[in-house]
C-alpha cells in the first residue's frame, strides 16, 4: 500500500497534469461565477475531453473544474449579492456587506484562502483515513439524515436573525414553498392550483437571485443621493493578521464541513450554514455577523469546501456515486478503464494515489490562480451603476432561465424580488426562508423513507434499530433552546461593547 | 475571407427576408437542441454528451443539450412536445417517462400522438441484486420469503415508476408477491442502502456493478432479457418474467409533424453514428451497449409498451 | 411604518396558513395505492398540515410579542430602504423587469435583452445614448454566443436570428 502511495505521489508530478488542472481550475472558476451555469454543467460538457486524455491528466482536469467552480460561485455572491447555489447563501450575508463597505477584494481573498484551506485539509484527511471514513459513511441512512436535517433547521432558525419567532415564521413559509409541485415521497401534486408550470416546483435559482440580489439593486436605484457615493473602491488585499484572526474559525468550519461530507445526502448547503452559525455563536461579537465580518465569509467558505473530500469516499471505495458531481467523476474513471470499487486500490493503487495527489496539489495551484484572478473580478464593482445594473439583470435573467428553461421562472424571479423588498422593510430575515425551502424537501423525503423502513411503527423502530436518530431528535430542542438563550444574552448588552474592537496589527499584506 | 462572410451574410439576410420554411432540403441550418427531461450528471446526460460531441460530423451542425428536469420528466417532455416540429428540438428520454407515465399521471401532452421516434440509442438491462451475505441464494428464495411475508421485504428503488420501480412492479405482478418499496434519490443511493443493510433487495445495471460483483459484496439473482449476461445467473425469462421487462431504452424522439425528410436526415445521422470509431470507443468506455434500433422499429415497440404498461398499472394500482 | 408592515406580513401568513389548512384536500391530490398499500409511506398532507399548525402557533407568539412591547421603541430601521427611498425609480425598475420577463421568450434573448438593457440604463441614470446602445447590443450577443457555442446550453431565440448567426459563423 505504502509503496503504491509513494509511486503514485511521484507519478502526479507531470507538466501536462498541472497544465490541464490549471486550465480546469480557471475554466471552472469562470463558469462557476455565472449564476445558473453550474459547475456540474461545466463538468458534464468537458467530460468527453477527459476521455481522450491520460487518466492522470483527464481526471485531475475535471477535479480542477469542480474546485474552481465552487470558488467561482462565491464571486457573484460577494460582489453583487447574487448567490448562484444554495451553498453560497451563507457567503452572501457578509461577503456583500464587505463589498458595500468597499472591501470587496478583502472578501474575495478570505473566501479564496478559507475555501482552499477547507478543501486541502479535508482532501488530506480523506486520503489518510479513506477506509475508516468509508465505514463511517455506512452508519448513516435516511433516519439519521432526517434527524440531522431537523436539527440543522432548528439551529439555523434560532441563530439567524434578531427574533427567533420571526425567523421560524419565515422558515415555515420556506417549507410551504418546498411543498409546491409533486411531493417527494408519493409523487402526487400539491399546491399547484392546477397549473402545469408549478408541477415542477418552485425553482431555487430565481428564488435566490430574487430574494438576495434584486432588493440590493432596488436599494441602489432608490437612493436619492448621488450615485457616485456607492462603494466603488476595491479596497486593499487581505492582511496576514486578519487571516490569523480567522484561523480558528476556518479550522472549526473545516471540521464541520468534513463531518457533514461524511453523512450522505447533506451536502454543502448545510455545511456552509452550520459553519457560519457555529462561527457566529462562538464569536464574542456575534452582532457584527451579517454586517461585513470577514470571519463570516471564512466560516461559510471553509465549511462548504471541506465537504468535497469525504463525498469522494463512497465513489472510490464502493464505486457508488452519492451525487451528480461524483456521478460524472464515475463516468470519467470508468471511461479510463478504472473501475472504482473495492479492488480499485489493489489493482490500480498507484494511478489512484497519483490522482488523489494531483487533487491535493490542485488546491495549491488554485491559490496562485485565484490570487492572480481576484483583482480582475474585484474590478467589477468599479463599473459604474448605469452599466453594472443592466449587466447584472442580464445575467440574472439568463441564469434563471438556463436553470430550467422555463420563461415562467422569470416571473417568479420578479415576484421573489418584490417579496424580498417587503420582507426587508418589515425586518424579516429571508435566509431562514431559503433554508426552509432547500432543506424542507430532503427532510420530508428522508422522513418518508424512515417511515417506509419502519413499516409503520416509528417509535419501536427508533428504539430498537436507530438509537443515534433517537439521540439527535431528543437533543434537538435542548440545543435549540441553549443557542437561543446564548444569542439573546450576547446581543442584549450591545452598547456596552465595541463592535469593531478587532485588533489590526500592521504586519503587511499577504505575499 | 471577408468576401465569403459577406456572401453568407447576404444569403442569410435573403433567407430571413424571404421567410423560407426552416425545413428546407438543407436541414439542419442551425444547431439542434436535444432536450433531456432529467437532471445533470445522470446516465442520460453522460450519453448525450458523447452523442453531442460526435454527431456534428454527421449533421453538419452542433447539437446543444438542454436539461429540463422537473415533475418526474414531464417538464422537459412537455417542452419538447410543444416546440415547433421543425427538427431543431429533439427529446432524449427513456421508455418509463415516455410510455408509462401517461397511465399514472394526468399529462399535459399525449405521448402516443405528440412524438415520432428517431432512434433508440441503446438500452440498459437491469439485474436483481442482493447483498453478498444475504440468505437469498436464488430468485426463488426471494419469492418464497415474500410469499410468506407480504410487504415485509425491503426493496430500495430509485423513485416511483422509475427504472428500478417498474421492473420490480412487473416482478410483483408476475409472481403475485409484494415488497416494501422504499424510495431513494437515484440508483446510487439505493445501492448504498442495500450495502449498509437498510434494504434487502434492489436492482442495478450489471455494467456499473462489476466491481462490487467481483468482490462478492453483492450477488446477482437474475438479469433482464432472454440471453444470459453472466453465465450462472438466470434471465428474467428463465425465472418466469416475460416480455419487455427490465430494459431502460434510451430513445431520441421528435415532435410529431416533423417533415419526413428531416426525420430521415436525423435517423440517418444516428445510424451513421453507430459506425463511428470514436463513438464506439466512448460508449464502450461508459459501459453502455450500442444496441441501436432504428426509429420505425422502435415506434412499433413504443406502441406495444403503451399497452403493456397500461395493463401493468391497471392491474396493480388502485386509487 | 415598519411595525405596520411587519404586522401585515405576519397577518397574511396567518390567513394563508388557515386557508391552506381548511382547504387542504383541494390542494393535495390523493396518493395511488400499489397492491392496496399506499405508494407513499407518509400522507402527502401530513407535512403541510404540521407546518400550517406551526405557522398558526408562531403567528400567535408573534402577535403576543407585538401586543406586549407595543409601547417600546422600534428597532433600528434598515438603512438601505427607508422613507428616504425614491420609490418611483424602484417602480420603474420593476416595470422594466416585468416587460423583460414577458418579452424574453417571444422576442428571443438578444432582442429582449437589448430592449431591457437600454431601459435599465436609462432608469439607472445613464444618458450617453451611444454607449447605452453599443453596450446593450454587444453584451447580450457575446453572452448568447458564449452560452450556446461554448457552454452548449440553449437560450430562447427567434429562428430567423439563429439562422443568421449560424450563417455568419459558418458551420
Amino acid at each position: 500500500m505504502f509503496e503504491q502511495f509513494a509511486t503514485g505521489f511521484f507519478m502526479a508530478f507531470r507538466v501536462d497534469t498541472f497544465a490541464m488542472m490549471a486550465a480546469g481550475l480557471f475554466f471552472g472558476m469562470l463558469v462557476g461565477s455565472l449564476p445558473g451555469f453550474t459547475t456540474l454543467m461545466a463538468m458534464a460538457i468537458l467530460l468527453p475531453v477527459s476521455f481522450f486524455l491520460d487518466p492522470i491528466v483527464g481526471i485531475p482536469f475535471l477535479l480542477g473544474i469542480y474546485k474552481g467552480g465552487i470558488f467561482g460561485g462565491s464571486v457573484p455572491a460577494i460582489l453583487v449579492s447574487m448567490p448562484g447555489t444554495g451553498a453560497a447563501v451563507a457567503t452572501t450575508a457578509d461577503g456583500y456587506a464587505l463589498t458595500k463597505k468597499g472591501k470587496s477584494r478583502k472578501a474575495l481573498d478570505i473566501a479564496l484562502f478559507s475555501s482552499i484551506f477547507g478543501d486541502f485539509t479535508s482532501d488530506i484527511l480523506t486520503i489518510l483515513m479513506i477506509f475508516p471514513i468509508a465505514l463511517l459513511v455506512m452508519q448513516f441512512g435516511p433516519p439519521e439524515l432526517a434527524a440531522i436535517l431537523f436539527l440543522s433547521l432548528i439551529v439555523i432558525a434560532v441563530t439567524a436573525g434578531s427574533s427567533p419567532v420571526k425567523s421560524l415564521m419565515m422558515m415555515t413559509a420556506g417549507l410551504w414553498l418546498s411543498f409546491v409541485g409533486t411531493d417527494p415521497v408519493g409523487g402526487v401534486e400539491r399546491f399547484t392550483f392546477g397549473s402545469f408550470d408549478l408541477r415542477g416546483g418552485v425553482p431555487l435559482l430565481p428564488m435566490l437571485i430574487g430574494l438576495f440580489a434584486l432588493p440590493e439593486i432596488a436599494a441602489v436605484l432608490g437612493r436619492k443621493v448621488d450615485m457616485a457615493q456607492t462603494a466603488r473602491i476595491v479596497g486593499e488585499r487581505l492582511r496576514l493578521a486578519e487571516l490569523k484572526r480567522c484561523f480558528r474559525t476556518i479550522c472549526r468550519s473545516t471540521v464541520i464541513g468534513t463531518a457533514i461530507g461524511i453523512v450522505p445526502g447533506l451536502g454543502q448547503v448545510v455545511a456552509a450554514m452550520l459553519g457560519y452559525t457555529a462561527a457566529k455563536n462562538a464569536s464574542d461579537h456575534p452582532e457584527t455577523f451579517g454586517k461585513g465580518e470577514i470571519e463570516g465569509v471564512a466560516a461559510a467558505e471553509a465549511a462548504n469546501n471541506a465537504v468535497n473530500g469525504p463525498t469522494l469516499v463512497p465513489l472510490l471505495t464502493l464505486g457508488i456515486p452519492g451525487d451528480n458531481v461524483t456521478a460524472i467523476l464515475l463516468g470519467a474513471f470508468v471511461a479510463q478503464g478504472l473501475r472504482p470499487g473495492p479492488q480499485l486500490f489493489e489493482e490500480q493503487g498507484a494511478t489512484v494515489f497519483a490522482i488523489l495527489t494531483a487533487m491535493v496539489f490542485a488546491n495549491l495551484l488554485f491559490i496562485v490562480i485565484g490570487y492572480l484572478s481576484i483583482p480582475f473580478f474585484a474590478r467589477i464593482v468599479t463599473i459604474k451603476n448605469s452599466m453594472l445594473i443592466p449587466a447584472v439583470i442580464l445575467f440574472a435573467f439568463a441564469g434563471s432561465y438556463v436553470f430550467r428553461s422555463d420563461p415562467v421562472d422569470l416571473l417568479m424571479l420578479i415576484g421573489f424580488g418584490a417579496f424580498g423588498i417587503i420582507a426587508r422593510m418589515a425586518r424579516f430575515e429571508v435566509m431562514p426562508m431559503v433554508m426552509g425551502f432547500i432543506l424542507g424537501g430532503p427532510l420530508e423525503y428522508a422522513f418518508g423513507q424512515t417511515m417506509a423502513m419502519s413499516g409503520g411503527d416509528l417509535i419501536g423502530f427508533a428504539f430498537t434499530q436507530r438509537p443515534s436518530m433517537l439521540a439527535i431528535i431528543i437533543l434537538t430542542p435542548l440545543i435549540g433552546f441553549y443557542l437561543w438563550r446564548r444569542m439573546a444574552n450576547l446581543s442584549r448588552p450591545k452598547k456596552a461593547r465595541q463592535p469593531e474592537k478587532v485588533g489590526r496589527a500592521e504586519e503587511g499584506t499577504l505575499k | 475571407m471577408i468576401r465569403r462572410h459577406l456572401l453568407k451574410f447576404a444569403a442569410a439576410a435573403m433567407m430571413l427576408g424571404g421567410l423560407l420554411s426552416p425545413a428546407t432540403a438543407e436541414y439542419p441550418e442551425k444547431p439542434v437542441t436535444l432536450v433531456i427531461p432529467l437532471g445533470a450528471g445522470g446516465s442520460h446526460d453522460l450519453n448525450a454528451r458523447v452523442i453531442s460531441s460526435i454527431i456534428p460530423a454527421y449533421l453538419n451542425q452542433a447539437m446543444i443539450v438542454r436539461l429540463t428536469p422537473g415533475a418526474g420528466g414531464q417538464k422537459g417532455t412537455q417542452e419538447a412536445a410543444s416546440s415547433a416540429a421543425d427538427g431543431y428540438t429533439l427529446l432524449f428520454t427513456h421508455n418509463y417517462i415516455d410510455m408509462l407515465q401517461q397511465h399514472v399521471e394526468n399529462l399535459p401532452y399525449n405521448p402516443n400522438e405528440d412524438f415520432v421516434s428517431i432512434a433508440r440509442v441503446n438500452y440498459a438491462p437491469i439485474g436483481i441484486v442482493v447483498r453478498g451475505d444475504s440468505p437469498f441464494k436464488t430468485f426463488d428464495d426471494v419469492v418464497e420469503y415474500a410469499k410468506a411475508n407480504p410487504g415485509k421485504l425491503k426493496m430500495a428503488h430509485s423513485g416511483n415508476w422509475g427504472a428500478l420501480f417498474v421492473p420490480a412492479a412487473q416482478i410483483m405482478k408476475a409472481k403475485g408477491i409484494s415488497f416494501n418499496m422504499i424510495p431513494y434519490k437515484g440508483g446510487g443511493p439505493a445501492m448504498q442502502a442495500l450495502l449498509k443493510g437498510d434494504a434487502e433487495i434492489t436492482m442495478g445495471f450489471p455494467a456499473t456493478l462489476s466491481s462490487l460483483l467481483d468482490t462478492g459484496q453483492v450477488r446477482l439473482l437474475a438479469t433482464a432479457g432472454t440471453e444470459r449476461m453472466v453465465d450462472d445467473v438466470p434471465t428474467f425469462e428463465e425465472i418466469g418474467i416475460e416480455g419487455d421487462a427490465g430494459f431502460m431504452h434510451r430513445v431520441v424522439l421528435a415532435p410529431a409533424g416533423t417533415p419526413p425528410e428531416v426525420v430521415d436526415t436525423l435517423r440517418n445521422a444516428f445510424k451513421a453514428l453507430q459506425e463511428d470509431k470514436t463513438y464506439v470507443r466512448l460508449m464502450g468506455r461508459l459501459g453502455e451497449n450500442r444496441d441501436f434500433m432504428d426509429g420505425p422499429d422502435y415506434q412499433k415497440m413504443r406502441e406495444a409498451q403503451a399497452n403493456d404498461y397500461k395493463a401493468l398499472v391497471d392491474d396493480i394500482t388502485s386509487n | 411604518m415598519q411595525r405596520r408592515l411587519e404586522v401585515a406580513v405576519a397577518g397574511s401568513l396567518l390567513v394563508l396558513a388557515v386557508t391552506f389548512a381548511v382547504f387542504i384536500d383541494l390542494m393535495v391530490a390523493k396518493p395511488k395505492t400499489l397492491f392496496g398499500r399506499s405508494l407513499s409511506a407518509i400522507e402527502p398532507t401530513s407535512f403541510p398540515l404540521i407546518s400550517m399548525g406551526m405557522m398558526i402557533l408562531l403567528c400567535g407568539l408573534f402577535f403576543y410579542g407585538v401586543y406586549r412591547r407595543s409601547g417600546s421603541a422600534e428597532e433600528a430601521a434598515d438603512e438601505s430602504l427607508t422613507g428616504q427611498t425614491n420609490w418611483l425609480n424602484i417602480g420603474a425598475f420593476f416595470l422594466v423587469l416585468l416587460l423583460y420577463a414577458l418579452i424574453f421568450y417571444p422576442l428571443g434573448f438578444i432582442t429582449s435583452s437589448f430592449i431591457a438593457m437600454v431601459l435599465l440604463s436609462l432608469v439607472a441614470g445613464s444618458r450617453n445614448i451611444i454607449q447605452i446602445v453599443v453596450f446593450s447590443f454587444v453584451l447580450p450577443l457575446a453572452f448568447y454566443l458564449l452560452a450556446t457555442r461554448v457552454l452548449l446550453v440553449s437560450l430562447p431565440e427567434l429562428s430567423g436570428l439563429e439562422f443568421l448567426i449560424a450563417k455568419i459563423l459558418g458551420s
